[in-house]
């Protein structure tokens, strides 16, 4: 549904975006994930048609989506920093929400007031909690009756009951209407729950990209035990990724096919070994390892 | 299913018109005030100045208030036009507002159509409305007065048009909302002001640089909307009790162009990256031009204030100051395009910019482009009009005059090439007799015209008749009488019809002071017996050196007024319309017998009235000076006041000490 083909963009000199490509399936909830700077609201804001690339394209449906309101009505787009008009309410916005989007719902609005009981709709926005604006911001954004729903950061100053009742709602759109979600988030334990697709962004690039399954299943830690105390030479086939130690328990993050992994840790005659999976933090962490982006010791 | 692909969105204008309605209200509020209220009060109060009946003064303030507001209108409009934009463009100048409003299914026309069209709501429709209301109260009141209420409605639109749009596009080159009334601000004067400042660096620089030329102040006018605009729309003149505007019909060329920028603004939105948001300038190909220009203004203006504050004359500092604060400008511009004081990586440019204007200022310096030697060949010149060369006396001589005769064309290029060697040999009151200026424009025979200034040109009594001096070659114009009689413009003079004549500084021998006497007599008598006395060269000689004897001698210090009625005047005299009238002077010569004459028959002078001569003046005052420093007593103020001479040139006064 939304393809994204080798976009750079440069922004005085620094390149936030190099190349970058990703897609994502229509009816999927799709987690951008990445650390700061990576260039995750950069290439929201060009899947939302605000920013123009400098070079390669951003399809929706393989239309463009730049400068390209047939597109853009059928998308909604929540940033990690909402504006609102200054002394406009919710009620105020979604008058004018009404009146650029095609597919607006009024039953839709008056039927979440319920589902937003916190948000006084005739309030200001700007007098409201910064997460009564979010909610407020969901509730017009589905309002607007997406096809597809680009979330930065959309659940940050939510607290727990509503942050589950946002993702019922989400969840709901895309199990009925076959809403598309593309999300970027650094809270990972709560995209593991939610994303069927995740896309690690590093430096402006897409470092990997798959259906969530299949990354927690090309990657695993073990943690293994050798009678002499001491890890053996290891196979130079065998892709790991990162190793520690604790007394005579070592643990080794490798990728591959856990079967073909345990096998070849089998016939290294170990004590004793065990395949634990990976959380999608785990995953981040040792991934981006690799791009020279991990956790330092740094003595103070 | 409503289409978002249209070019204008009611929605976003009427959001747009809604929240930012205090903007029109007081816009509109103060037309209200300024038209139809004091027209409705003094109505209803019956507030009448008493010169006229109440229906007639009505009828005059509908005729009168209007378009005398427009100048008014004209600050108006330049301020209200970079508001309105702010207002409409704001939601450009954060990066929150842009991208919620640049995420909407809209394309950038439909954004910038309506909002555009929102902001020129604010300043038209006000108009409309104080229009349409204050053709109901003059209704009401009997005193409509549609025309010069729709000249208003008009002019007042069309200048807003022109400023709004103008701000528009400004907006289009910015992301910062503060830099955006600077910009306009500073462009809608730019053209003045670097004028201005290349004239003032060009005359401290080029020994007799006069003035940019005419036809570039002419665009430099045009370049200044607001200079242009508050010019043509002054009141000229009444015609039937309605006031006519000098030039109001530029207002539709501004207008026009205000639609040309609204496109070129919009062309300008349509290639803007939105990411700039909070940018000095939002537009990556004209940060060089803002770079270096801003240096290059910079320069120029803090060389000039410079060099004036520290009272520092003399080309070496202007060039220095010039090009020191270049550097520091270019240094300022790229602190304002980084949005950080560190900045240390621009002194490439930096050093580049001071290059070249240490260069520009050499290059004028130095003449390299011939400026100061250039004389033109006299059989290329058509005219030359010739200012501030008639010496004394100070009468109705002293303007310009326009050279064609190749002769005098030929001598005015000697004199021109003299003065072009005396850069050196400035006027300085010691050692010379007297000084001369010269304001010179040639006019080529290709059209082309070239002018010249040169002030305190030395002169000396002794080069009288040496051949090939300056001071020689200028009497030699100055004596020439067909030159002179062109000097005093019989021919425009006397085009008018002659009305009355009076002299002033006749010497009343028994109150013992300075009278005017008026003519009691046959003025048209006068003024042909003067003329006699100019044909007999008894009257109206021009004397190079102003304190010479020959001068003292031969001059008074009394001189002959003529009023005429100007030849319109006299048409509209006869058909009860308003006239206006001229003066013309001339000195008086102790030599001009025929008029001499006349003015004693007519009582004007003899018994009591004297006109003594320029020279019994000096001796008279020098005399009354002598008498008061003896005394060692404070001069009276009117002695004070007498120490100047009578057309206002400084007396020089010998042996007075103070005490």
């Amino acid at each position: 549904m939304i393809q994204v083909n080798n976009v750079t963009k440069t922004f005085d000199g620094f390149r936030a975006l190099d190349g970058l490509t990703m897609g994502v399936e229509g009816g999927s909830i799709y987690g951008l994930v990445g650390p700061n700077g990576a260039g995750k609201s950069t290439i929201l804001r060009h899947i939302t048609g605000i920013y123009r690339p400098d070079s390669g394209s951003v399809l929706v449906d393989g239309q463009p989506v730049y400068e390209n309101p047939a597109v853009k009505s059928r998308m909604a787009w929540i940033p990690d920093e909402l504006y609102y008009f200054l002394s406009a309410s919710t009620r105020d916005m979604m008058k004018f929400y009404r009146g650029l989007y095609p597919q607006f719902d009024d039953k839709r609005y008056q039927a979440l007031k319920d589902a937003f009981p916190a948000v006084d709709e005739k309030q200001p926005i700007r007098r409201l909690s910064k997460g009564m604006q979010k909610q407020s911001a969901f509730w017009l954004a589905l309002c607007c009756m997406p096809d597809i729903l680009v979330l930065d950061e959309p659940v940050d100053g939510l607290d727990p009951v509503m942050r589950r009742q946002v993702w019922s709602l989400l969840m709901g759109d895309v199990s009925q209407r076959g809403t598309t979600v593309l999300v970027s988030s650094h809270n990972l334990r709560e995209l593991e729950d939610v994303c069927d697709h995740v896309g690690i962004l590093s430096h402006g690039k897409v470092l990997l990209e798959r259906s969530l399954t299949d990354l927690q299943d090309n990657i695993l830690k073990l943690q293994v035990a050798f009678r002499d105390g001491e890890l053996p030479k290891l196979p130079e086939s065998l892709n790991v990724l990162h190793v520690t130690q604790v007394g005579r328990v070592h643990t080794l993050i490798v990728r591959g096919n856990p079967e073909e992994v345990k096998g070849r840790i089998a016939a290294l005659d170990p004590l004793f070994f065990e395949a634990l999976p990976l959380s999608l933090e785990e995953i981040f962490i040792y991934e981006l390892g690799g791009e020279d982006y991990a956790v330092r010791d740094i003595v103070l | 299913m409503r289409s978002g692909t249209s070019f204008f969105n009611g929605t976003l204008y009427r959001k747009a018109f809604l929240r930012f309605w205090p903007i029109w209200a007081i816009y509109g509020a103060q037309w209200l005030l300024l038209i139809p209220m004091p027209l409705l009060t003094a109505a209803l109060q019956g507030r009448n100045p008493g010169v006229t009946s109440m229906d007639n003064y009505l009828s005059m303030m509908a005729q009168e208030t209007p378009p005398s507001l427009l100048v008014y209108g004209s600050l108006s409009a330049i301020v209200a036009g970079v508001l309105c934009a702010m207002a409409v463009f704001s939601y450009l100048y954060s990066s929150r507002s842009v991208c919620m409003m640049h995420a909407l299914p809209l394309r950038r026309e439909t954004l910038f159509a309506s909002h555009y069209l929102a902001g020129l709501s604010f300043l038209l429709l006000p108009h409309l409305a104080v229009y349409a209301l204050t053709v109901a109260v003059e209704a009401a009141l009997g005193c409509l007065a549609l025309g010069p209420l729709t000249q208003w409605l008009l002019c007042q639109s069309g200048m807003c048009l022109f400023f709004y749009s103008f701000a528009a596009f400004c907006a289009m080159f910015t992301g910062n909302l503060v830099a955006l009334p600077v910009f306009y601000g500073i462009l809608n004067f730019l053209a003045y002001i670097v004028a201005s400042l290349v004239e003032g660096v060009c005359s401290e620089f080029l020994f007799g640089f006069r003035r940019l030329p005419d036809a570039l102040w002419e665009a430099v006018t045009w370049l200044t909307p607001w200079l242009s605009l508050s010019d043509s729309l002054h009141i000229d003149y009444y015609r039937d009790s309605s006031p006519i505007l000098i030039e109001p019909s530029v207002t539709a060329v501004y207008a026009v162009a205000g639609v040309v920028f609204a496109v070129a603004a919009l062309l300008v939105y349509r290639v803007r990256h939105l990411e700039t948001a909070g940018d000095v300038v939002a537009v990556k190909m004209v940060r060089p031009v803002f770079r270096y220009g801003f240096a290059f203004c910079t320069g120029l203006t803090g060389g000039v204030w410079t060099a004036a504050l520290l009272a520092q004359s003399g080309t070496a500092a202007l060039t220095f100051w010039v090009v020191f604060w270049g550097v520091v400008g270019c240094f300022a511009a790229e602190m304002l395009l980084k949005k950080s004081f560190r900045v240390w990586k621009a002194w490439k440019g930096s050093v580049a910019l001071g290059a070249v204007m240490l260069l520009l200022c050499l290059s004028v310096n130095l003449d390299w482009y011939g400026f100061e030697t250039r004389v033109p060949a006299a059989d290329q010149v058509s005219s030359v009009e010739v200012w501030d060369l008639s010496g004394a006396p100070y009468d109705d001589a002293n303007g310009g005059i326009t050279l064609t005769d190749p002769e005098d064309i030929r001598l005015v290029t000697q004199i021109h090439q003299l003065a072009t060697q005396m850069e050196d040999q400035q006027y300085d009151g010691r050692g010379t007799d007297g000084y001369a200026n010269l304001y010179l424009t040639y006019t080529f025979s290709d059209g082309r015209e070239m002018a010249r200034a040169y002030d305190g040109l030395p002169l000396q009594e002794a080069d009288l008749d040496t051949q090939g001096t300056l001071t020689y070659l200028a009497s030699q114009l100055l004596s020439d009488r067909d030159i002179v009689e062109q000097m005093y413009d019989f021919t425009e003079v006397e085009e008018g019809r002659i009305m009355d004549a009076y002299l002033s500084m006749v010497w009343n021998t028994q109150t013992r002071s300075y009278e005017d006497v008026y003519i009691d007599g046959s003025v048209q008598d006068l003024w042909d017996a003067m003329k006699q006395d100019f044909a007999e060269g008894t009257i109206g000689v021009r004397y190079l050196l102003e304190d010479s004897q020959e001068r003292q001698d031969n001059t008074c210090v009394t001189d002959l007024h003529f009023a005429f009625m100007d030849r319109e005047s006299v048409e509209a005299r006869e058909e009860g319309r308003p006239t206006s009238s001229y003066e013309w002077t001339i000195t008086l010569t102790p030599n001009a017998t025929h008029t001499l004459e006349l003015l004693r028959e007519y009582g004007a002078l003899g018994g009591v009235y004297t006109a003594p001569t320029y020279g019994e003046y000096l001796a008279d005052e020098e005399a009354r000076y002598s008498t008061y420093s003896a005394s060692g007593g404070e001069l009276p103020a009117d002695v004070a006041y007498d120490l100047t001479h009578p057309d206002g040139a400084t007396v020089e006064v010998y042996g007075v000490s103070g005490g």
